[in-house]
């Protein structure tokens, strides 16, 4: 292969001779469908397979959700291909080469197929269901008995992926008040600028809209390795004509198809958003009517106070009449009739507020204060954020700043995706603020193709769950993961289990793997802090392993469920293909089982059925989920979703939902419901009704926070925590996502094993592993004062010269026993603590804010694991050296 | 009629799943793909090259070129890999191979992968195993093409999914691709989906100096502008000079 490799002129161009046949240009879409050969001029016509396709949804903890379908051959799934039967065509094909190898999960070694129990010696033993259940129950009664239900922590996965089967441990959870544990801000996905800015938990476009942008800026998020389904939709938006600009500190597949790529020094993509700002501003390029018609840009702050001033405060002025306890009305200066007026919070009009100045404001206590519009210290804040300083800063120059912003003002429609991996810091909320803001001055916001969106997790609730999740006299309790590591705060809101936590019950989860500060999980286990650990899942993983209690339960190729994802606007059904292997079992018999066993006063809400009848059950689920869902999505039947994706309604004309269509074009205020949310638990983020920009509860004054601003990584953190971290781990330690996991989940399979030399990697920036006397091949361990990792070494000169990046998912036991989450520590910043929802308004995990270093580990050798995915020849000749794909070089 | 593969490199976001299909649809046993993806320069994945004054990450997916002037057919002493009239399609016997391998040593692509007789058969629950890709033989006339028990030592590779094309479907890779790069169809019909996405474009064959002919079809990828790709300092430069 080396000819193909060293020799870049091997790969040489010619030209290509087209015959002649004019017709239009090339068809940019829909290539998957047969070829237009005919079979019988061709080869020697192929008996048809026979047999039949049948479709679900793959499901991991993935945005994806995309439409398989699997061949059957004795019980098992042999082959895979993606539905491809997305009414829009450029959906098709949806699917990655993970889910199209699930097969190696379904029917591999690390399937649990026995319940499992720990016996009084401490060892896991296979059980039957009833002494399985009985135990977990009588465990769990014993210590919603002593330290009452709230200490009881629920770990699962994030709505979207199953609403029936998931749904139903959100529904025991509630039945009995066990604390649901947010796995969206436990895992980093909660965007809290969101909430802090628009009121809502957040709002996107849908996959296909960007085909509608003319440029798209990409701000830390990976798109052609995490969101793979979707990222030909930039393409599509590249081939007709838009522009894709990618900043990022490292090189990746993204950059690489981008138009651009900005080599931005991490943490500071922040800082680069309010310098094109003041640009924007500066040579009047904003959208004025958006700022003043949508945004609390002409709302007067009390510039003593920083509070902003109250209509009812005022000489002459009262709150509009019909004000929630939610809302405000405020003041702003209305520059038509010269006088101060009441702002109203029940909807946008178009207005004459003054944007800038500064007013004396007579107040009806007899003293008069001097305030400002909110848009007058925005443009003071933005003085100290000249291209020029932030340059320095970013480590771009001025006029690139300069000409971005200018191409971000003057093309529309302009679309920002800010990913995790600029979100998920201690800052990352003002990042995200200072990106908003870009999307609102350039007046980008509720047209199509344009905005902000943010793609982390499969989160969104996107119809009214409540008839299953929500039970008749439901005990609603919820505690951030933070807090249980961190213990209680002065600040928090959030209700903490007076004993702290003593059990958990875990859904498709592996937190002993995937959390952060996994290990310290795991020593909360050892040391008896939890008393017991109940999981369910369908592999065999850690935290399966640890159980005390562990159910084997059923892949989405075995089970009916019902999914949603932010990323597309299709209903789809997980449905089974093949039965749930041994004595495997769907989850929403498990947990009626258990809730029964718990208590059987709850039989009226849980109903028991036969484990036979788990899919008569579900389906009972799915229409009653359908029928209640609300106007999204009660026009869909069970029987038509059945046969293929059902689209969820919305409310704008035209194909693709709009988001803030309402807002912007109907002028009903900010924000949108959040689900499960009821509106009026959330509009009280954003008082005035609209796009706060400005912040003036204490906590935000206090930090100085009350506008996008840029603060430092580590400072806050790893800096403040110990100051000699600063020249002991002067790295900062990403780990990615990588293309051949999601998340943990195909840690195990095979192929994806094969792809990566079964060898879990560490990326470097040559110049930085030089500095530590480190090369290629190495194995090395990155360390911080936390916990340590492993891997080889890869230098990489599209690596930042201060990251270092590791792909997360690898099971510690293919990691030489080490655990990339040892190291990452959950930081809580007190503005995440101004409110507190279940993933709406609360601490948000920052991954990112992580100081390392790294150095050789056992004198460079590789720890490598190769009894894994083995094949049946495991012994033999067939179970040969570490595959060395793509080493032919 | 002469099949042919389009890739557009433009579209071509590096993920593999061609590569994994063709392995789980054609029952690749561990250590073999027909398919695989390069990033041009490195051997790992997800590294960038230093190209010039900028980083690069250049996706290229590599399988059989189903070349019109094969050398791999006029090596085979057997007349097991040989070409199929109608299409242009480059199979194998499996029948007639005898496993000597004078094939791959004549391609110049190293797409050609030697079975050493290991079954698509994985290791399954409690000593169970199971099986993957396409279940049944698929024989050109007299020809065994395609068949997920291979016999013991054959050369195997990209038969642009005989069993597929055979039927009038596309092969897995063109309908699995998410970002819709590879376009399959009959180059010698002006209104064939890979003509048409052709037209206007200028399409690149790979090691032409082998004079070889493929019948896989590249577009190269779109420029990247970059803005300081490579560490500006004096004392990067010199880490990197070393």
């Amino acid at each position: 292969m080396d000819r193909l490799h060293t020799d870049s002129t091997s790969i040489s161009r010619r030209a290509f001779i087209a015959a002649s046949g004019a017709t239009l240009g090339a068809t940019a879409v829909g290539l998957n469908a047969a070829t237009s050969t005919k079979a019988a001029e061709a080869l020697t016509e192929a008996e048809p397979l026979g047999g039949s396709w049948v479709r679900t949804t793959c499901s991991p903890n993935c945005t994806g959700a995309c439409g398989m379908e699997a061949w059957v051959q004795d019980g098992q799934v042999r082959m895979i291909r993606q539905a491809a039967d997305y009414p829009y065509e450029h959906y098709n094909p949806r699917g990655c080469l993970k889910g199209l190898s699930i097969n190696t999960l379904l029917h591999g070694p690390d399937r649990l197929t026995k319940p499992l129990i720990r016996s009084e010696e401490g060892e896991q033993v296979p059980t039957d269901w009833d002494t399985a259940l009985d135990a977990a129950a009588d465990k769990l009664s014993a210590i919603m008995e002593k330290y009452g239900p709230e200490s009881i922590g629920v770990i699962y996965q994030v709505q979207g992926t199953g609403h029936i089967q998931k749904g139903a441990l959100v529904r025991i959870a509630n039945t009995f008040g066990w604390s649901i544990i947010g796995g969206y801000e436990l895992n980093g996905d909660l965007p809290m600028f969101w909430p802090e800015t628009f009121g809502c938990q957040s709002e996107e476009l849908e996959s296909y809209c960007w085909e509608d942008s003319k440029l798209t800026l990409i701000f830390g998020s990976n798109i052609s390795v995490t969101r793979m389904p979707d990222a030909h939709f930039l393409s599509y938006s590249q081939e007709a004509g838009g522009r894709v600009i990618y900043f990022d500190p490292n090189y990746s597949a993204s950059a690489e198809k981008a138009d651009e790529w900005v080599r931005i020094a991490p943490d500071s993509d922040g800082a680069f958003a309010l310098a094109m700002a003041k640009t924007i501003i500066d040579e009047e390029l904003y959208d004025a009517h958006f700022m003043r018609t949508y945004t609390d840009s002409p709302l007067l702050i009390n510039t003593t106070t920083g509070k902003r001033v109250l209509a009812d405060d005022v000489q002459g002025l009262s709150a509009v009449p019909n004000v929630p306890d939610y809302r405000a009305s405020f003041v702003a200066f209305d520059e038509a009739s010269g006088t101060l007026a009441a702002t109203t919070p029940l909807e946008l009009p178009d207005n004459t507020y003054a944007l800038t100045g500064t007013y004396q404001v007579p107040l009806k206590d007899g003293t008069t204060i001097e305030a400002k519009p909110g848009f007058q210290l925005l443009i003071e804040r933005l003085a100290d954020y000249t291209p020029e300083a932030v340059s320095e800063i970013c480590g771009i120059d001025a006029a690139v700043i300069e000409r971005i912003a200018h191409e971000a003002a003057e093309t529309k429609p302009m679309h920002i995706i800010f990913g995790g991996g600029t979100q998920q810091w201690y800052h990352g909320d003002l990042k995200g603020r200072a990106c908003a803001l870009i999307a609102c001055l350039t007046g980008n916001i509720g047209q199509l193709g344009g905005g902000i969106s943010t793609y982390v997790g499969q989160y969104k609730t996107r119809f009214n769950t409540a008839s299953w999740m929500v039970p008749e006299g439901a005990i609603k309790n919820s505690c951030p993961f933070h807090y249980w590591v961190n213990g209680p705060t002065p600040l928090m809101k959030a209700k903490y289990p007076k004993d702290g936590f003593k059990a958990i019950v875990v859904g498709w989860g592996n937190p002993l793997e995937q959390h952060n500060v996994a290990n310290w999980l795991r020593d909360a286990l050892a040391s008896g802090q939890i008393e017991c650990l109940v999981s369910m899942d369908f592999q065999k993983t850690l935290t399966v392993a640890e159980s005390t209690v562990a159910f084997p339960c059923a892949s989405w190729y075995e089970k009916t469920e019902l999914t949603t994802t932010p990323l597309h606007p299709y209903v789809q059904l997980q449905q089974r293909i093949v039965d749930p292997p041994g004595e495997a079992q769907e989850e929403i018999w498990v947990l009626t089982e258990l809730a029964n066993r718990i208590d059987p006063s709850k039989a009226d809400l849980w109903p028991r059925f036969a484990s036979e009848d788990s899919e008569k059950r579900a389906d009972e689920i799915l229409t009653l989920l359908l029928e209640k869902g609300g106007p999204t999505i009660d026009h869909l039947t069970a029987q038509e979703l059945r046969q293929g994706p059902g689209k969820l309604a919305h409310a704008n004309p035209g194909e693709k939902r709009i988001p803030f269509w309402e807002q912007i074009h109907e002028r009903t205020p900010f924000p949108t419901v959040s689900r499960p949310n009821p509106l009026d638990a959330t509009a009280k983020f954003v008082r005035s009704g609209r796009i706060e920009f400005y912040r003036d509860e204490d906590i935000f004054l206090d930090l100085g926070e009350q506008l996008p601003c840029y603060k430092p990584p580590f400072e806050d953190t790893e800096y403040k925590d110990d100051p000699k971290a600063r020249e002991l781990y002067p790295l900062g330690y990403t780990t990615r996502n990588s293309a051949f996991r999601v998340h943990a989940t195909y840690v195990n399979n095979p192929f994806m094993l094969e792809l990566q030399d079964n060898t879990p990697k560490v990326w470097l920036n040559p110049k930085t592993a030089g500095e530590r006397g480190l090369k290629t091949g190495d194995w090395v361990e990155v360390y911080n004062s936390r916990g340590s990792v492993q891997g080889q070494l890869i230098e990489d000169p599209g690596v930042y010269p201060t990251q270092c990046i590791f792909d997360q998912g690898w099971w510690s036991a293919y990691d030489n026993g080490s655990s990339y989450n040892s190291l990452i520590w959950p930081w809580i910043n007190p503005t995440n603590e101004a409110y507190y929802i279940v993933s709406v308004w609360a601490p948000n995990m920052a991954w990112n804010e992580t100081a390392c270093n790294v150095r050789l580990s056992h004198n460079g050798v590789p720890q490598i694991v190769n009894e894994t995915g083995k094949s049946v020849l495991g012994n033999g000749s067939g179970n040969v050296d570490p595959i060395e794909y793509g080493k032919e070089a | 009629m002469r099949y042919a593969m389009a890739i557009d490199l433009s579209r071509c976001i590096g993920c593999r799943t061609c590569a994994v299909i063709c392995k789980d649809y054609n029952a690749q046993p561990q250590g073999i793909w027909w398919n695989r993806v390069f990033t041009s320069g490195t051997p790992e994945y997800d590294v960038a090259v230093e190209v010039g004054d900028q980083l690069r990450m250049e996706f290229v997916p590599i399988s059989c070129q189903h070349c019109t002037n094969a050398p791999c057919e006029v090596a085979c002493p057997t007349q097991a890999t040989y070409k199929d009239e109608a299409t242009g399609t480059v199979l194998i016997d499996y029948d007639r191979c005898i496993g000597c391998r004078m094939c791959a040593s004549a391609c110049p692509y190293g797409v050609r992968q030697f079975n050493w007789g290991k079954p698509a058969k994985m290791v399954g629950l409690d000593d169970s195993t199971y099986e993957y890709g396409y279940p049944k033989d698929y024989r050109d006339g007299e020809h065994l093409v395609y068949t997920p028990n291979r016999p013991e030592g054959v050369m195997e590779k990209c038969t642009f999914c005989a069993q597929n094309t055979a039927q009038g479907l596309d092969p897995a890779c063109c309908t699995a691709c998410p970002g819709n790069a590879r376009i399959f169809g009959d180059m010698d019909d002006p209104d064939s989906p890979i003509r048409k996405y052709l037209e206007d474009k200028n399409p690149f064959t790979l090691g032409d100096r082998y004079q070889t002919e493929p019948n896989v079809y590249y577009l190269a990828s779109h420029d990247v502008d970059q803005v300081n790709p490579i560490d500006p300092s004096a004392e990067g430069k010199e880490a990197q000079n070393d």
